[in-house]
């Protein structure tokens, strides 16, 4: 009787023990949870903390790049990651704790924009462009930017004849400065019916009005004066097309390339979008007949990208600011103005701002 | 023995877990508090973009009733970090006139205890155009200690959208 009490006793330990340890471990595993949320959060916290403090540190890096930029206007020589003494800082914020780590500074690119209302247009002023090559083409894309998306050939041929509707793409007109390089005088510029070599500043137009995919594509700059309207290919976003040896996948329902440029002159565009607004993609290429590499030309603004650092946390702020009025605004008034203006084109690469006009 | 080893874990898990939790609730805090710090930097930036250089810095009126510039707001009340300092404000200056404008002293932020202030530095010219925003905040965290405090510093520039 007495061994059976011990045993019972002896069981009774074991059982507490064991219910203890269970406790135990149950506890341990709530424990490590919550303590592994916890840290979980403050990771979270620091990383959010860290983020917001490198993006506010890239932001500042955008606003000395803006400084940069708007203290030295004439200046507009492309500024990479190569040099650190000009494009990083590291200790903008208590050194070493947060800096800028490049901040590029870009004038060119493949201007593109929006025609955000009917017939509005805009100039391209690519100025002389000789380096790393000249241009002798440019791939002209465009899309009906409020219906972008799939694209039919209705039956009618303007916006304004009938059958128009079902177009995703307007037609655009593309105005087309040309002039030597070398230089030239006002009284180079050419008159009604007259072509160089008689002159060499001329004004040509071109309407290229959207098909489908199977046509046009080309307008062929030699042949440009007295010519009807061009034709654009046209077809749904996506589709793969070549120009020339390169191939694409179409990001505007239209193209179409404007060959037979040369090295020897230089140009100003102004695209105007017809009846609809529009969304543009110009695209410099080395080939006369959209072949070649791109040609990078200034885009009217300065392309600020600028990469930021804070503890173990980077931030990019890429963000692009519209460059003061220069050659192309007034040659915009020149082209364009019916009123009186004084058409001195030798100025072209400093042309004052025309208030009233006088020159 | 199974009442020793369990006092001793159901202890230490407590005290682990407080502190765990203590550490939690101050990351959250000090996220709150970030957020609301950054409101006050984007609401200094868009005081900059709304107006003119020369008012950003100086002040000026809107519908007859005068604002201070970030030049001119600092002043004392709160400030843990500098001896004066600014906050922007939400500020009602007439009938749908309402924006934030720099107003002087520390504001309190969302989290009990807690403070933001900012400090504006010129650069160092006689006109300048660009300054150094430093915005700083802190608060008491749960179960006492030191303060938890953190700042985020850019630079506002003249864009010259507006003279």
């Amino acid at each position: 009787m007495i061994k059976l009490h011990v045993l019972s006793r002896s069981q009774d330990g074991f059982v507490s023990l064991f219910t203890a340890i269970m406790i135990s471990l149950l506890l341990l595993v709530i424990t490590v949870s919550l303590v592994s949320l916890e840290a979980v959060q403050l990771r979270k916290s620091e990383d959010s903390e860290q983020t917001l403090r490198a993006y506010y540190t890239a932001e500042a890096g955008v606003e000395d790049a803006v400084s940069k930029v708007l203290n030295n206007p004439t200046n507009r020589v492309d500024q990479d990651c190569s040099n650190p003494a000009l494009s990083a800082n590291a200790s903008f914020d208590i050194p070493g704790a947060a800096g800028w780590t490049c901040q590029q500074i870009t004038f060119s690119g493949s201007p593109k924009g929006t025609l955000t209302t009917p017939d509005m247009a805009k100039t391209i002023d690519p100025g002389h462009v000789s380096s790393p090559s000249s241009y002798n083409s440019v791939i002209v894309q465009w899309n009906d930017s409020a219906a972008a998306g799939s694209y039919s050939v209705p039956a009618g041929n303007l916006p304004s004849q009938a059958g128009y509707a079902g177009y995703a793409a307007p037609p655009i007109e593309m105005a087309i400065a040309s002039y030597p390089s070398a230089g030239f005088k006002a009284n180079d510029v050419c008159g009604p019916n007259q072509v160089p070599p008689a002159c060499s500043v001329q004004l040509q137009n071109a309407l290229i009005v959207p098909r489908g995919t199977g046509v046009g594509g080309v307008v062929n700059f030699s042949t440009l004066l007295g010519h009807g309207q061009w034709d654009g290919n046209c077809g749904a976003l996506g589709r793969a097309y070549t120009i020339s040896g390169n191939n694409y996948t179409a990001d505007y329902n239209c193209y179409a390339v404007i060959t037979n440029l040369t090295g020897a002159h230089d140009y100003l565009f102004r695209i105007r979008s017809k009846y609809l607004p529009s969304s543009y993609k110009m695209t410099f290429m080395t080939g006369a007949t959209g072949g070649g590499v791109v040609v990078p030309v200034p885009d009217g603004t300065a392309t600020i990208d600028v990469t930021a650092k804070a503890g173990q946390t980077y931030r990019r702020v890429v963000t692009k600011l519209p460059l003061g009025p220069g050659a192309e605004a007034s040659l915009n008034y020149v082209i364009y103005s019916d009123t009186d203006v004084c058409k001195n084109f030798s100025v072209i690469d400093n042309v004052a701002p025309p208030p009233n006009s006088g020159c | 023995m199974a009442l020793a080893i369990l006092a001793v874990v159901l202890l230490s898990s407590t005290l682990i877990t407080t502190r765990a939790f203590r550490l939690g609730q101050t990351a959250r805090e000090r996220t709150i508090l970030a957020d609301a710090a950054q409101v006050q930097q984007e609401a200094l930036r868009s005081f900059r973009d709304n107006h003119t250089w020369n008012e950003f810095l100086n002040g000026g009126m809107i519908g007859g009733v005068p604002y201070r510039g970030v030049l001119t707001a600092n002043g004392p009340g709160g400030c843990v970090f500098a001896p004066i300092c600014q906050h922007a404000a939400s500020t009602v200056f007439g009938p749908g006139l309402q924006e934030y404008v720099p107003v002087a002293g520390s504001t309190t932020g969302p989290v009990p205890t807690s403070y933001i202030e900012i400090e504006v530095t010129p650069i160092p010219v006689a006109n300048p155009t660009s300054v150094d925003v430093v915005l700083s905040y802190g608060f008491q965290p749960l179960g006492g200690g030191p303060q938890n405090v953190g700042h985020i510093k850019t630079t506002l520039t003249n864009i010259g959208l507006k003279p």
